[in-house]
């Protein structure tokens, strides 16, 4: 909803700035007329696409579904061929479910953006400060599901929930859950750079599409033995999920 | 003060509300207490104790409304409760008894562990507890906010409408009004009240070099907030400290509890599993359980059964009856 409303006002903004630069034809300003840029996001397991409650198998040969899978998404910007930033977005956060399709990266002078830079999770000062001061509806603020440990641990950065067959016997029996809540400063991690190679056109949306892949969390993992981590409780497997985390984001 | 003066005639509206009513002064604190070291964004004013107040006993804060804050943290027990274990613990790591509340202000790190870095922090524990109250600020702020009530005194008290801002700051405003220094004891400081003989006695022993009780239990709120294994348990199923570091040297440690009010803050230790203070004292006496990672300064101590009396009698003059039955913090 919010993210609707506010692609909306975007658009709105940006049409009167294309009309006041027809005007005035020789306003050398009118070069700097900004683009939009979106991120689209594509929500998929291995080759499948995303759906709760729907069979997916491991890489152990495990039936599993999910019924949560939210996730912190850092975008900390752009950087050219030379390493150089190009946008510096340090403080960008996306609360990431399979229902976030589209959201606004915001708008920039016309350039070709080269190297998105990305995370999962929340940065070691971030982490430590208090959820209650954001408004309601930002990443950081409050969440329903909670994404807040609520004590100096901080976020959560990914919680995946769901049921997976345990004995095999092709159903999800009582208990046969899984539940990989990770989080505390030693699981944040910084993702590959993707190459997007994109262009910003003037009063135009350029739209760099993403892929998520919820397997990837679960690379190497047998489900059927290692299924539940609060971090804290389970060190050794939620830093086996952290070291996946590079895996999941894409291009599309 | 000059500019104060002069800002006062830029804006006049929002420092009148600055000036009248948000002060540190909202807070009495007895002469011989450290003053309180507040967040900036935070000072104490009238409308926002009273809206902490508000909260402090209003079950909207749990999913099914059925408990408040003031269902585990009870007034006359300096707000701690007489059950040994809550219904749950804070933050899903366990259970615990729950903290008497009185001199919060002065806490430096919250819960038995240390887990928390600020009373602001703390208050999405609890809310968020799925054997507390079970709910979500994200959807307690939705459904505070369709309350006009709530909204006005939001507005009066923060000058903004009702989030999860308003709710955590207001908690821990009231909570921060929570001083407790008015026991015996502090009054024979100031001359006010005389121990008996026992009282007396019982002091020496408590700062003395045979019981060492002062070590940890130390300074005006009788904590110097270290951790410690004080030896209460052979095995801790709870490790305390160690939760929160992961280092074995914290196993079984847990923060310094004042000793303010204790004759009525029972049952004691982290989980509550010492009925009455004499199981304390006993526990002292013997020199602990003897676990590996026991402080040292805990061993074992020669008392007749008469000094144990003595101790006892001392301990009892911090309790502060004018605290425990202040009318101000009723709802
Ligand atoms: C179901 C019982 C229960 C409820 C309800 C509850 N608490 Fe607690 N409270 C506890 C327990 C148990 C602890 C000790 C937790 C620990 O140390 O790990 C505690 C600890 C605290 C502390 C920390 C004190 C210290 O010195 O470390 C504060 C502050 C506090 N509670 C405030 C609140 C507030 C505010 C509410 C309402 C929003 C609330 N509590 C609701 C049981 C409860
Ligand atoms: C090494 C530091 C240390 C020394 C010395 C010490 N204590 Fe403690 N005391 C603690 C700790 C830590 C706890 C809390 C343990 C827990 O929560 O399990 C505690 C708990 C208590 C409690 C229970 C309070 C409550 O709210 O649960 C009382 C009463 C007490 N001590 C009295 C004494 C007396 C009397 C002496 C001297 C005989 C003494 N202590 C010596 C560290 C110490």
């Amino acid at each position: 909803m919010k993210i609707f409303s506010t692609s909306i006002i975007g658009t709105f903004i940006l049409t009167i700035a294309f009309f006041g630069c027809k005007k005035d034809e020789e306003n050398p300003t009118c070069t700097q007329e900004p683009g939009k840029v979106d991120l689209s996001f594509t929500h998929l397991v291995g080759t499948e696409s995303f759906a709760f409650n729907t069979d997916y198998t491991d890489d152990f040969g495990n039936k599993y579904q999910f019924f949560r899978a939210d996730w912190y998404l850092r975008v900390s910007g752009f950087v050219d061929q030379d390493s150089n930033p190009q946008i510096v977005s340090d403080s960008y956060y996306l609360k990431i479910d399979p229902s976030v399709t589209t959201v606004n990266y915001g708008e920039y002078s016309p350039m070709t953006l080269y190297n998105l830079q990305w995370a999962v999770g929340v940065d070691s000062v971030t982490n430590h400060m208090d959820p209650n001061i954001h408004e309601l509806g930002s990443a950081l603020g409050n969440q329903s599901p909670s994404m807040h440990w609520g004590w100096s641990s901080g976020y959560i950065f990914c919680a995946l929930d769901g049921r997976v067959d345990i004995n095999g016997n092709g159903n999800y029996d009582p208990g046969e859950l899984f539940s990989m809540h990770i989080g505390m400063d030693t699981t944040y991690r910084e993702g590959p750079n993707l190459y997007v190679n994109k262009a910003i056109a003037a009063g135009e949306t350029s739209v760099i599409s993403l892929d998520v892949d919820y397997s990837e969390f679960f690379d190497g993992i047998n489900l059927a033995i290692d299924n539940s981590t609060h971090t804290m409780d389970n060190m050794h497997l939620a830093q086996n999920l952290a070291n996946n985390f590079e895996k999941v984001l894409k291009l599309h | 003060m000059l500019i104060a003066l002069f800002a006062c005639g830029e804006n006049r509206e929002f420092l009148q509300y600055e000036a009248q009513d948000v002060s540190a002064n909202w807070i009495k604190i007895p002469d011989h207490f450290p003053e309180i070291d507040f967040p900036e964004d935070n000072l104490p004013s009238k409308a926002r104790i009273s809206l902490g107040k508000q909260l402090f006993y209003d079950p909207i804060l749990s999913l099914d409304k059925t408990v408040s804050c003031a269902s585990c943290h009870i007034p006359q027990y300096s707000f701690s409760d007489t059950l040994a274990l809550s219904s749950g613990a804070h933050g899903g790591i366990g259970q615990r008894n729950a903290t008497a509340l009185h001199n919060v202000a002065y806490v430096p790190r919250f819960f038995k562990d240390g887990g928390i870095p600020n009373l602001e922090l703390q208050i999405k524990a609890p809310i968020e507890d799925q054997l507390e109250m079970n709910y979500n600020m994200h959807e307690l702020t939705i459904r505070i906010s369709r309350d006009s009530a709530y909204q006005r005194m939001a507005r009066e008290a923060y000058g903004r409408d009702m989030d999860a801002f308003v709710i955590t700051r207001a908690l821990a405003n009231f909570m921060r009004t929570f001083i407790s220094g008015n026991s015996r004891y502090d009054l024979a400081q100031e001359g006010k009240y005389g121990f008996t003989e026992a009282e007396k006695r019982g002091m020496d022993l408590f700062f003395g070099d045979d019981a060492k009780c002062s070590t940890c239990h130390s300074g005006f709120n009788f904590t110097d907030n270290s951790y410690a294994n004080n030896g209460s348990h052979q095995v801790y199923a709870d490790t305390g400290r160690a939760r929160i570091t992961l280092k074995h040297m914290d196993h079984g440690k847990f923060r310094v509890p004042t000793l303010r009010n204790c004759e009525v803050t029972g049952p004691y230790m982290h989980d509550g599993s010492y009925r009455t203070l004499n199981d304390v004292l006993d526990s002292y006496q013997r020199g602990g359980s003897g676990h590996w990672n026991q402080d040292p300064l805990i061993e074992k101590i020669v008392f007749s059964n008469e000094e144990k009396e003595d101790l006892l009698a001392f301990l009892k003059t911090l309790t502060d009856d004018s605290f425990l039955t202040n009318e101000s913090f009723r709802k």
